[in-house]
């Protein structure tokens, strides 16, 4: 039980902003972004597998969602499953080649899969091309419509608890350690018999579905796709969620996605250019903040004697 | 016409060329994948813009004078930033440049604002015609230079670190840190250089692309994920294998965009350098290392 603790803040949170709609929906960006970069997370710091084109899960799911729901009136609850699923097929594919080629060749194998995505969305006729999808209806299951922002933002937290849960279980399960074995040595990984095509492409497979799902609430809760908005910046940025909130851990994600979420609408009214901080405050949470912004919360470690 | 294709090809292609050379070179030595090269250059074609259209200056003078500023962008980001943390893991190095990428955007549309710049050409005289077995090419005289100029800064980087001293002492650190510093080479000094290289080459690149593209926070965007894919297609770490990747690149594009698809250029070019990954994925001039286990 006592783990599950830390999620009461994040609860209680709307609570005294139930007035403010626009913060609430930046509360469920943040949320959202926090299901993406949960992802993410599972790819670089479980598989130890490097990513920059995970930008293009996040438009397959988007997109996915956005055109059951449009075009073919599917409720929301199976299109925002399929979409994931469709996502993971495509991960899986993504992810053979990340037999054959490591580190930056990898980078660069995914960042030409974002770049190819996005392009190709922008040509078809059913992703409506370069002007995108507008008046994607809300999220809603069955009779229960979540048009006001609380409500979504309970859903993306119920989504992202679901998802710790699972997480847990398994990063303490013999799959979990097969992928923390494979990321630190593969050639030991194989030596004890971990098979590293499955847990490759699982690791690839996990993270695409739980992209793509984020996609499809974003869809939903945004309203409106256009292929601009999965560009390259998307998938670095959901990288730089990760390492500066704090890897392999569900709540520094969310405080990494709050910080890149939250950062330029706390700055929108000054006239500076937003980037500028943005940037200067990457730079100096990766110089005196290495293991991310999580280690403001576990102050507590450093009066600690260190074991190792 | 396919002569043409594979003419205008090559020249794409060798911009693509210099910019993977001036990852390669920061890459070997440092052992960082910078992320924030093509914003670099981008400052420096500012810089070109402010002296040669704002304050008015020689063509020439402002060319040479946004290079020294490439260089020296290039020595400060590697002595101020990315010096102090060495030793920090790959993934982190990429946000720490990403961070340099956002603040020298941010820093461009601060200074110069959101509009697109005009850079002229150098040269603007008639295109050269050739005539070659019934089929005309039509080569430009600013192509001429640019395709010159790539070739001159890569035959006179290829002589640097294979005939002087010093850059053998470069190519020696690229291999061994540690052993280069045992035999007395001043390892410290060889990665400044390495930077200042890199930083005028990018600038270079920058200034020679501002005409086609016009000047503004985002132009060197594709030029730079084009030179990052050449650099991998060519193994990454070899200075010839990024050569041919850029020039295969700006090739490969040329001949799809005219054949096969016009919107969908980038995506089947890049697939074809995918399937070229999964069949060498050392890159085309890589070469495998025996690794410890």
């Amino acid at each position: 039980m006592k783990k599950y603790l830390w999620f009461i803040p994040f609860v209680l949170v709307p609570l005294p902003f139930l007035g403010y709609p626009f913060l609430l929906s930046i509360f469920v960006l943040i949320g959202i972004y926090t299901i993406a970069a949960i992802g993410m997370d599972v790819l670089t710091t479980w598989a130890g597998q490097i990513s920059i084109g995970n930008a293009a899960f996040f438009a397959v799911g988007a997109y996915t969602s956005a055109i059951l729901v449009v075009n073919f009136h599917v409720p929301f609850l199976i299109a925002f499953l399929i979409s994931g699923l469709f996502a993971m097929i495509i991960g899986i594919v993504v992810g053979l080649p990340a037999l054959r080629v490591s580190g930056f060749y990898l980078a660069v194998v995914t960042m030409a899969f974002g770049i190819a995505v996005q392009q190709i969305i922008g040509v078809f006729q059913i992703t409506g091309g370069y002007n995108g999808i507008r008046n994607i209806p809300v999220p809603s299951f069955w009779i229960f419509k979540a048009s006001n922002p609380v409500y979504q933002y309970y859903v993306v937290l119920t989504i992202i608890f679901l998802i710790f849960i699972v997480l847990s279980r398994i990063s303490f399960s013999k799959s979990g350690l097969a992928l923390f074995a494979m990321r630190d040595s593969e050639v030991a990984a194989r030596a004890f018999g971990v098979n590293l095509l499955k847990y490759k492409l699982a690791a690839f497979a996990a993270s695409a579905a739980l992209t793509g799902l984020a996609g499809s609430l974003y869809a939903s809760a945004i309203g409106f796709i256009s292929p601009s908005q999965f560009d390259l910046t998307l998938s670095l940025d959901l990288l730089a969620m990760v390492i500066v909130g704090g890897a392999g851990s569900v709540m520094g994600v969310m405080i990494g996605a709050a910080f890149f979420v939250g950062l330029p609408f706390l700055l929108s009214g000054y006239n500076i250019s937003i980037t500028i901080i943005q940037g200067v405050a990457l730079i100096a949470i990766l110089l005196f903040l290495p293991k991310g912004l999580l280690q403001i919360f576990k102050i507590t470690d450093l009066f600690k004697k260190k074991v190792i | 016409m396919v002569f043409q294709q594979i003419i205008a090809g090559i020249i794409t292609g060798s911009l693509y060329a210099i910019v993977a050379l001036g990852l390669v070179v920061a890459y070997k030595v440092t052992g960082v994948m910078n992320f924030a090269y093509g914003y670099m250059g981008m400052i420096s074609a500012y810089i070109f813009f402010t002296c040669f259209s704002t304050i008015g200056m020689n063509y020439i003078l402002s060319f040479f004078i946004a290079v020294a500023f490439g260089s020296f962008v290039g020595y400060a980001v590697e002595r101020g930033l990315l010096r102090p943390v060495r030793n920090i893991s790959p993934a982190s190095m990429v946000i720490i440049t990403l961070g340099l990428l956002l603040v020298l955007e941010g820093t461009a549309l601060q200074i110069w604002g959101n509009n697109y710049q005009q850079i002229p050409n150098l040269l603007n005289g008639l295109p050269f015609i050739l005539r070659f077995s019934g089929s005309i090419i039509v080569i430009p005289q600013q192509n001429l230079l640019i395709l010159g100029l790539v070739a001159g800064v890569i035959v006179a980087l290829i002589l640097y670190l294979n005939l002087t001293f010093q850059g053998k002492a470069m190519r020696a650190v690229a291999q061994s840190e540690e052993i280069a510093k045992l035999m007395g080479i001043n390892s410290s000094l060889m990665m400044s250089i390495s930077w200042i290289i890199s930083g005028s080459v990018g600038a270079l690149a920058a200034i020679l692309v501002a005409p086609q593209t016009f000047v503004y926070p985002d132009m060197m965007l594709s030029l730079q994920i084009m030179g990052f894919t050449a650099a991998v297609l060519g193994g990454f770490e070899s200075i010839p294998g990024s050569i041919i990747g850029g020039i295969s690149i700006g090739i490969i594009e040329n001949l799809v965009g005219t054949y096969i698809s016009t919107n969908l250029k980038t995506t089947f070019s890049l697939a074809i350098i995918v399937a070229i990954l999964i069949v060498k994925p050392e890159g085309l001039l890589g070469s495998t290392k025996a690794r410890r286990v």
